[in-house]
């Protein structure tokens, strides 16, 4: 009891000191980063989505990391899930579980649907709100709708864990590239001077693989979920 | 040349991709190319760097400073990258005979040796983010490779309490990036001084100082510490306690430069040798070896912050090379003692009987170990904890204290000993790979102990002034040694009431998130000190 | 949407996680303080007269797109922790047929 009391005290008195900081923050608040942006993303990155631009040019260090964190994860909980020499055998079946006609249905009309957008996420990702993070969420979603159609799907498990890391190294390999033509790495590899349109290729390209990436490892979490919580 | 840091990183993140994905046993050699050829680049960096130091530090991608991601090398960061790779070598020769079928194994320590060395280089703030997300992921995954109980319970303590942490660092990184727009280290120090109000500053500072506190096991929030250590396989164990913990440690020395705050010094002081009095506590009271071993380094930690947290420049590089010493003997300590449990099967120091029958070599690695750990004259602990003393020694309620906990440390390490002795039928199963390792790592500390000085010039350019080897500083580790053997046998052997209790004493989860929020708060009541 | 309502899901947060005695409930609190920092931040960042950060014709001013950028980040952070902490839930349930921690930690091996 004491301790409950104590904590909303303690809470209460953070609280009040955020309020106060945050009035006072706001004299100090710094619009450098805004205004750069604005005058110089599109020149640089050839990206109109501001934050496409940046986690794709600016901070690409960043987003290597970001990927590399879902690749370890998936390996964590595949070598969790997994008992001794199993590994190479393991495919996941969906349960047959009782599901209604209706949901069967409607799965099948959106299932197309849901990849497209997924994939239009992903490649309008340098144009339009969204990028490979977003999109390859949707297409995981996507994929794992066939959990209602065809429960009987069989996907080998390593194939999955191979293509992950596969995807990682091209991703690493294609944003390397600008040591060749530009001498300077993780950044775009299609020269300057040429038109934004060729340029915005290298874009498209990344957001793709990490969708990919995202949505193959997503996928594998979520089944590796349900293969634990059968057993 | 200067990607080199670049290298330094993907070299082996890119091998550890290779050794998983063909899962041959041929492959997982290469492991050792990769520490070689890293070994290499470091070593021509280094050179190039001194004589070059403009290329100390590139913004990758070439962008501006204020926008990209930049990569800085300074004297800490080289000597910590030298530590890093020598300590990922000795692990892997040590653990190569038992995983050289595992490439699972090999895939999460070789990116866990890329994603280290990333943070100990990386200058944005964010980008430090990310990296101890990752280092606190893999370590997670590592410290339940056995996939027991054991292990399992305290891979996710350790996996959310540090997270957790983390976001605090995350709120004063919201904090700083609002004022200033940029989140590169360098340009955030040049300007923090225009700042005038103090509240924003002191908020930003506490709420990463909470984050860095649990990452390096400071005094309240601890108790990760010994729960993941102790369950991790030993050679996880010795990279943990070596190194990873002092990734807390190196952070807060880059965050303390940031703040400049002097407000705080003193705090951190006090911090420190709670955490180094506590932690002598517990390993007295636990009978299990790793535990000990553990607990030693919760309060070895506290010993190096009360060395980085004085104004004092010759204790600030005693501190800065403690944790240097630190990660070569408990290294060394934690792989003895994964050795000996492997033989004995028991983890109990007070059955443990006969090692130096039946592991005469070991042994000897081990006392090697042991000496440094409790500042004996020639050997590398002895150097360290003298220049912190050295700065301390005007101060004699301090070095009192400091004396205190020189006994306590020599006191558990005499109750450690007695392992050695007594008879046992056993035969010692250690290998010869695992025998090079803790070779290798018993000849480093003895010759950081002889050889300091050349050392200390040559990573951190400073001049040690100090003569250290005088009469009175070995009479003094006589007389702690004497005592704490004294002590011993009349306290500790015993076993008393108090300290049973402190062995079964549980702190769960939720009291540990409380004790979190108290550490918060202390350093916020610290704070209206300066105000 | 306001930084100080942002900053109660975070204190509701840390009360949750220092008082829930549940595994589960453990997880849930720290992904409300991890969700708060994420909507703190972004809306620091957020002014009134300004636009989505992309580039069209009459924009004078946007909101800060850096939130948004490593907000990606930390989403995916969390959300990593999140499925790797609940795996290790289910493997803790099947050792000690417990998901209270103090149960899960009362037992010997």
């Amino acid at each position: 009891m004491i301790k409950k009391i104590s904590l909303l005290i303690i809470l209460f008195i953070m609280l009040i000191l955020f309020i106060q900081m945050q009035f006072d923050l706001k004299g100090y608040l710094n619009y450098f980063s805004h205004e750069y942006f604005l005058s110089h993303t599109y020149k640089d990155t050839a990206s109109s989505n501001i934050v496409t631009g940046i986690y794709l040019d600016y901070r690409l260090f960043d987003s290597i990391f970001e990927a590399s964190i879902l690749l370890i994860v998936v390996s964590g909980i595949v070598y969790m899930t997994t008992k001794e020499g199993e590994e190479n055998e393991r495919v996941f079946i969906f349960e047959k579980v009782k599901i209604s006609n209706l949901l069967t249905i409607l799965s099948r009309v959106l299932y197309p649907f849901m990849l497209m957008f997924g994939v239009y996420i992903i490649i309008h990702g340098h144009l339009s709100p969204g990028g490979g993070f977003q999109g390859g969420a949707i297409l995981a979603t996507a994929v794992l709708i066939t959990y209602y159609i065809d429960p009987d799907k069989i996907t080998k498990f390593s194939l999955i864990i191979f293509l992950e890391k596969l995807l990682f190294i091209s991703i690493l390999i294609i944003s390397s590239l600008s040591l060749l033509t530009k001498n300077v790495l993780f950044t775009n590899f299609i020269p300057n001077q040429t038109s934004n349109t060729y340029r915005s290729i290298f874009l498209i390209l990344l957001n793709l693989l990490i969708g990919i990436k995202v949505s193959l490892g997503l996928v594998s979490i979520f089944s590796s979920f349900l293969k634990e919580g059968r057993s | 040349m200067e990607y080199i840091p670049l290298y330094l990183i993907f070299i082996p993140i890119i091998s550890s991709m290779i050794i998983y994905l063909f899962n041959l046993r041929i492959i997982n050699y290469l492991i050792f190319i990769t520490q070689a050829t890293i070994s290499v680049l470091m070593i021509k960096y280094f050179l190039f760097i001194n004589k070059n130091p403009q290329f100390a530090s590139i913004t990758i991608g070439g962008w501006d400073k204020r926008i990209g991601i930049e990569l800085k090398n300074d004297v800490y960061s080289i000597a910590f990258i030298f530590l890093t790779i020598f300590i990922w070598t000795i692990v892997s020769i040590y653990c190569f005979d038992k995983r050289k079928n595992d490439a699972k194994f090999l895939f999460f320590l070789l990116f866990l040796e890329g994603a280290f060395l990333a943070l100990l280089q990386t200058n944005d703030l964010f980008n430090l983010f990310v990296l101890i997300e990752i280092i606190s992921i893999i370590s997670t995954i590592l410290i339940i490779f056995k996939k027991d109980g054991f292990a399992v319970r305290a891979g996710l303590y350790y996996l959310l309490f540090n997270s957790i942490g983390s976001i605090f660092y995350l709120l004063g990184m919201i904090i700083i990036y609002n004022i200033f727009g940029t989140l590169n280290i360098d340009v955030i120090k040049h300007h923090i001084h225009l700042i005038d109000n103090d509240l924003i500053i002191h908020a930003a500072f506490i709420l990463m100082m909470s984050a860095i506190g649990v990452k390096s096991a400071l005094f309240p929030v601890f108790t990760w510490l010994p729960k993941a250590h102790g369950a991790a396989p030993s050679s996880i164990s010795a990279l943990l306690s070596g190194l990873i913990v002092k990734s807390g440690l190196y952070v807060m020395i880059k965050v303390d430069h940031l703040f400049n705050l002097y407000t705080f010094k003193e705090y951190f002081f006090i911090l420190g040798f709670f955490s180094a009095i506590i932690g002598i506590l517990f390993a007295l009271s636990q009978k299990d070896i790793k535990q000990i071993l553990a607990y030693h380094t919760i309060s070895q930690i506290g010993i190096i912050l009360m060395g980085l947290s004085t104004i004092n420049q010759i204790t600030f590089y005693g501190g800065l090379y403690h944790i240097i010493n630190h990660a070569l003997f408990k290294s060394l300590l934690f792989l003895g003692a994964g050795m000996i449990i492997r033989t004995y099967n028991i983890r109990r120091v007070t059955e443990i009987r006969g090692v130096f029958k039946t592991m005469p070599l070991t042994s000897i690695f081990i006392i090697v170990g042991m000496l440094s750990i409790t500042g004996a004259p020639f050997f590398n602990g002895f150097i360290s904890k003298s220049l912190i003393v050295h700065g301390l020694k005007e101060q004699t309620f301090i070095y009192f204290l400091f004396f205190i906990i020189n006994i306590g440390t020599a006191t558990s390490f005499i109750k450690f000993s007695q392992i050695f002795f007594g008879k046992s039928k056993l035969k010692g199963q250690a290998t010869i790979n695992e025998k090079i390792a803790l070779f290798i790592l018993s000849i480093a500390c003895i010759t950081l102990g002889l050889h300091f000085n050349y050392f200390n010039q040559y990573l951190f350019h400073v001049e040690s002034p100090v003569v250290i080897l005088d009469l009175y500083n070995i009479m003094t580790y006589f007389i702690t040694i004497i005592i704490g053997f004294i002590l011993y046998q009349t306290i500790i052997k015993k076993d008393y009431l108090v300290f049973k209790k402190i062995r079964h004493m549980h702190i769960t989860f939720e009291t540990t998130n409380y004790l979190l929020v108290l550490y918060i708060f202390t350093m916020i009541l610290w704070s209206f000190k300066a105000l | 949407m306001n930084p100080i309502l942002s900053f109660i899901i975070i204190l509701i947060g840390i009360y949750g996680i220092c008082t829930s005695k549940h595994i589960i409930k453990s997880i849930v609190c720290f992904n409300l303080i991890q969700t708060g920092t994420i909507l703190l931040f972004l809306n620091l960042g957020y002014s009134e007269e300004g636009h989505i950060p992309i580039i069209g014709e009459q924009i004078e001013k946007i909101v800060d797109p850096i939130p948004q950028a490593l907000m990606i980040t930390t989403i995916v952070i969390g959300s990593t922790i999140t499925a790797l902490a609940l795996i290790l839930s289910i493997k803790i349930f099947h050792y000690y047929g417990s998901l209270y921690w103090k149960v899960v930690f009362d037992r010997e091996g």
